[in-house]
């Protein structure tokens, strides 16, 4: 493959959006990981509902994308607390084999559900901005692109907000500190996990419905988003949400330049690689400092 | 020097432990502080100091869980600084912690063989084709533990689970672990915490039998009581500096001591 | 405790007897291979609970060994001529050196960075597996696996294995060989450690026990006798496929292992056997009565409610009967303290 300058901008901005992809996934997950300290590895699975979800809107009804990008966005809320409900929350006192035996049944029943309504054929999920191409800092791409880019920076800006400056906020960052130490406070944690549980579903939601229509959507996509999202996590130090935000764009950014110049085939591993590469040298994540016992 | 000492403390043999300036670090904060401690062999020393002013992470230093930043530990002359806490306690360092810790799931007797097994032999391809050597160790061992857990009345209860002990008999369980290996330093992290009256008498007389044994003891201890009454000498740390040492009166008297405690 | 030594003892004979003479009562295909499958599904069982109920990790990545060993048969054993045993050897310390590796790699996190490590190990193992082609067959699988050839020393008589009760006969031997490893570890010192690693590996390490290293002990051990488990399989279905490494295969391994009492052995072996043979009951004709979609989201929803409900499997049931029949003593006879 010969160099150019347009390849390398292609390959860089196709690395932007998996990373915002990613991104957007593990945001969820490090939400809800970081507060209740519970690993879900159902997470990608519920992006792939999600994927479904606005594949039979689009498809099944007339409705506007942007309405259903809303539409999307309740419905993976719902999706999400109903999981909160019936799985995690009876869980959360329990042991960490507890949290991984439970959440792992939970993507084996959604996985499984998805292949039997859907088989296991991908389906594609264009929007009416997929083929609509625009060149903006001399980069061309589908105006869909550059909507997810756009919109990961929003949220990722809102979320910091959100965290620092809300009562909510606080609280949410107060019960991820201590748990035991909340509840004697009078927090009522059970609302607390609902609501960090609909924001994290509302958040992935919304990455589901506007970015898999760059993708495909397919039953088993789940398991790879969840890994890398727990990757993103492991690599930014364990329950930093920033860290967690960087390393996600760290990971696209390695499988769109290791796809796109050495092997398609094996970008994936070459992720995976650079995970077990940080693993060895700073098993306390990219960012986070070194701290005893 | 002017002072009456105990036997111990007059001691010109080299010293147990031998801590040189070092300093440990959380997140930026300070938990130790170019802290310099000798133990000599045979004595009882105690250390305290408020909550927080770095007595558990002196410990943990000295028994290889946390590694100081700066400074050096030396065990009867050699560096541990730098080993890892199963090698400095197969040196014949033996400990307890704060939290109570016994092994839940195992029985109250395995819990005290389990403790004194790789004191006694690490082969684990005899182990499991169960070698009449190990077979004669594990008898050993048993007969050891027995004493122990009739001396601390455990006894009975040797083939229960650990999980179904109250508090104090988990702490006597893991006193016992600690004492099967015969260690030459014992480190006790707050014995007398959360125990009723008798039990701490109790434990006093065992702190000192074990010492009258000849084995050094460090301390530490929130119960001034209990403090006062069996060390030799105390050390006082606060916010992680060394602010005071000596014989138990001086350290009474001292009011570095006392602002420390009860102090602005 | 001397009576439960001999009831121990007369079901282990009873059972081994069973298991021997099985071949001459049941004459079925159809029953062979079920004993075949509750075999090695048990052996399996038990070094997958290795890690995950004895040191205490839960590796989701052990289904790699039994690919890769089932691999290592195919693509070197079959074609250099190792023989049945050979190949089986052959693939058990191949599998015990890569998860030495693996391990040391894998064992500087824990708990649930642990698992997410493994799987991510699982899941790319078997992209790479699959990508491959040149090698693997990538999914058009690698065949050519020769059958076993059993020949007599000193004479020129040799059996091939194409029967199902003849490989039943071969594989009981090895299996009977790393299930008495297995055993033979537990209850030793070295399994003692295991279980002091598992509870608290602060404590352990203040008692002279490594916990690396006691935990790449048994994540060793376990890649052996899966590795020798994975070159049986290659040997008994002559192909492998890039999905005999799969996540199902683990989610089977977790069903069996938390549904019968993680860290039991006992309760390990009932699982395995449960749901190495149930599925079979569940065909008819050789056609899945019901669709396999279905049976993992049963598989999925049975793991929930087991945590839920059911924390020390059905090992903890029968435990707690037991302990009703003996009419239980109070465990806190009141002492002085």
């Amino acid at each position: 493959m010969s160099f150019s300058l347009t390849t390398l901008m292609e390959q860089v901005l196709n690395g932007l959006t998996l990373g915002s992809l990613y991104a957007l996934v593990t945001l969820g997950l490090v939400l809800t990981f970081s507060v209740f300290n519970v690993v879900n590895f159902a997470h990608g699975d519920l992006f792939m509902v999600s994927g479904y979800t606005l594949y039979l809107l689009l498809n099944f009804t007339q409705f506007p994308y942007w309405f259903i990008v809303i539409l999307v966005i309740l419905l993976t809320g719902v999706y999400s607390v109903i999981m909160e409900r019936l799985t995690i929350n009876p869980i959360l006192d329990k042991s960490f084999r507890a949290h991984i035996i439970a959440t792992l049944g939970l993507s084996i029943i959604i996985q499984n559900a998805a292949v039997w309504f859907f088989t296991t054929d991908p389906r594609h999920v264009p929007t009416i901005y997929t083929s609509q191409i625009v060149t903006l800092f001399g980069m061309r791409a589908s105006v869909q692109r550059w909507i997810v880019l756009a919109v990961t920076v929003l949220v990722f800006i809102a979320l910091q907000w959100f965290v620092r400056y809300t009562k909510l906020g606080k609280t949410m960052r107060a019960v991820s500190q201590n748990q035991t130490v909340s509840k004697l406070l009078g927090i009522d944690t059970h609302r607390i996990s609902i609501i960090t549980f609909a924001i994290g579903g509302a958040i992935t939601g919304l990455a589901a419905a506007l970015v898999s229509p760059l993708f495909n959507v397919y039953p088993h996509m789940g398991s790879m988003l969840t890994l890398k999202a727990l990757a993103a996590i492991i690599m930014g130090g364990m329950g930093q949400v920033n860290g967690a935000i960087y390393a996600s764009f760290i990971i696209g950014m390695i499988e769109s330049l290791f796809g796109g110049y050495v092997s398609l085939a094996y970008k994936d591993v070459a992720a995976f690689v650079f995970f077990i590469a940080v693993l060895f040298l700073r098993p306390n994540g990219l960012f986070g400092k070194r701290i005893g016992l | 020097m002017n002072r009456v000492l105990n036997n111990p403390l007059e001691s010109k043999q080299n010293p147990v432990f031998k801590i040189e300036e070092i300093t440990k670090r959380f997140d930026g904060v300070i938990a130790l502080d170019q802290v310099n401690i000798e133990v000599k062999p045979g004595e009882l020393l105690s250390i305290i100091g408020p909550n927080g002013s770095g007595k558990t992470t002196l410990f943990n230093c000295i028994t290889g869980f946390l590694r100081p930043e700066e400074g050096r530990i030396y065990y009867q002359e050699k560096e541990i600084t730098r080993l890892p806490p199963d090698k400095i306690s197969l040196m014949g360092i033996g400990r307890t912690f704060q939290s109570v810790s016994i092994f839940p799931s195992l029985t109250v007797l395995d819990n005290v063989l389990v403790s004194v097994q790789q004191h006694q032999e690490e082969n684990n391809l005899k182990r499991i084709l169960h070698t009449k050597d190990i077979q004669l160790l594990e008898e050993k061992a048993k007969e050891m533990a027995f004493d122990l857990l009739e001396k601390v009345k455990l006894y009975e209860l040797r083939n229960e689970l650990a999980e179904n002990l109250v508090y104090g008999q988990r702490k006597l369980l893991e006193f016992i672990c600690v004492l099967i290996s015969d260690p030459k330093v014992i480190m006790l992290d707050e014995p007398a915490a959360g125990v009723n009256t008798s039990m701490v008498d109790e434990m006093k007389k065992f702190i000192l039998d074990l010492n009258a044994e000849g084995k050094t003891v460090l301390l530490v201890e929130h119960n001034m009581g209990v403090v006062m009454d069996i060390s030799q000498r105390i050390i006082v740390l606060d916010h992680g500096k060394k602010i005071a040492e000596g014989l138990p009166e001086e350290i009474r008297n001292n009011e570095q001591v006392q602002e420390a405690y009860f102090g602005t | 405790m001397k009576q439960k030594k001999v009831f121990r003892i007369t079901l282990f004979i009873l059972l081994a007897a069973f298991l021997i003479i099985a071949p001459q009562v049941f004459k079925s295909g159809y029953i062979l291979n079920a004993l075949i499958d509750a075999t090695r599904w048990t052996v399996f069982a038990l070094a997958f609970d290795l890690i995950a109920g004895q040191v205490g990790q839960v590796s989701l990545g052990q289904s790699v060994f039994l690919g890769l060993g089932a691999y290592m048969t195919s693509l070197v054993g079959s074609r250099f001529g190792f023989g049945w045993f050979g190949s089986i050897l052959f693939a058990a310390v191949t599998m015990a050196v890569l998860s030495l590796f693996v391990g040391v790699a894998f064992f500087r996190i824990r708990h649930v960075t642990f698992a997410i490590g493994t799987l991510g190990f699982a899941i790319i193992a078997q992209m790479v597996v699959n990508s491959a082609v040149d090698i693997t067959g990538g999914s058009l699988c690698s065949l050519g696996v020769k059958r076993p050839l059993l020949s007599i020393p000193f004479t020129d008589i040799a059996l091939k294995i194409t029967k199902p009760f003849q490989y039943y006969y071969l594989l009981l031997p090895v299996a009977a060989l790393l299930f008495l490893l297995i055993w033979a570890v537990n209850r030793s010192r070295t399994g003692r450690a295991f279980i002091a690693v598992r509870e608290d590996e602060i404590r352990a390490a203040a008692i002279g026990i490594n916990p690396l290293r006691y935990k790449l002990i048994a994540f060793v051990l376990s890649g052996f006798v899966i590795g020798a488990l994975g070159s049986f399989q290659a040997q008994y279905l002559s192909v492998v496929c890039p999905s005999d490494m799969g996540l199902e295969i683990t989610n089977t391994l977790m069903i069996m292992v938390f549904v019968g009492g993680v860290g039991k052995m006992r309760g390990v072996i009932i699982g395995a056997v449960i749901f190495s043979v149930l599925p079979r009951f569940l065909e008819v004709g050789g056609e899945k009565a019901i669709a396999p979609q279905l049976q993992q989201m049963v598989y999925g929803l049975i793991l929930i409610l087991v945590t839920l409900y059911m924390p020390n499997g059905l090992d903890g049931v029968i435990s707690s009967l037991e302990k009703k029949g003996k009419k239980s003593k109070t465990p806190h006879s009141e002492t002085v303290l």
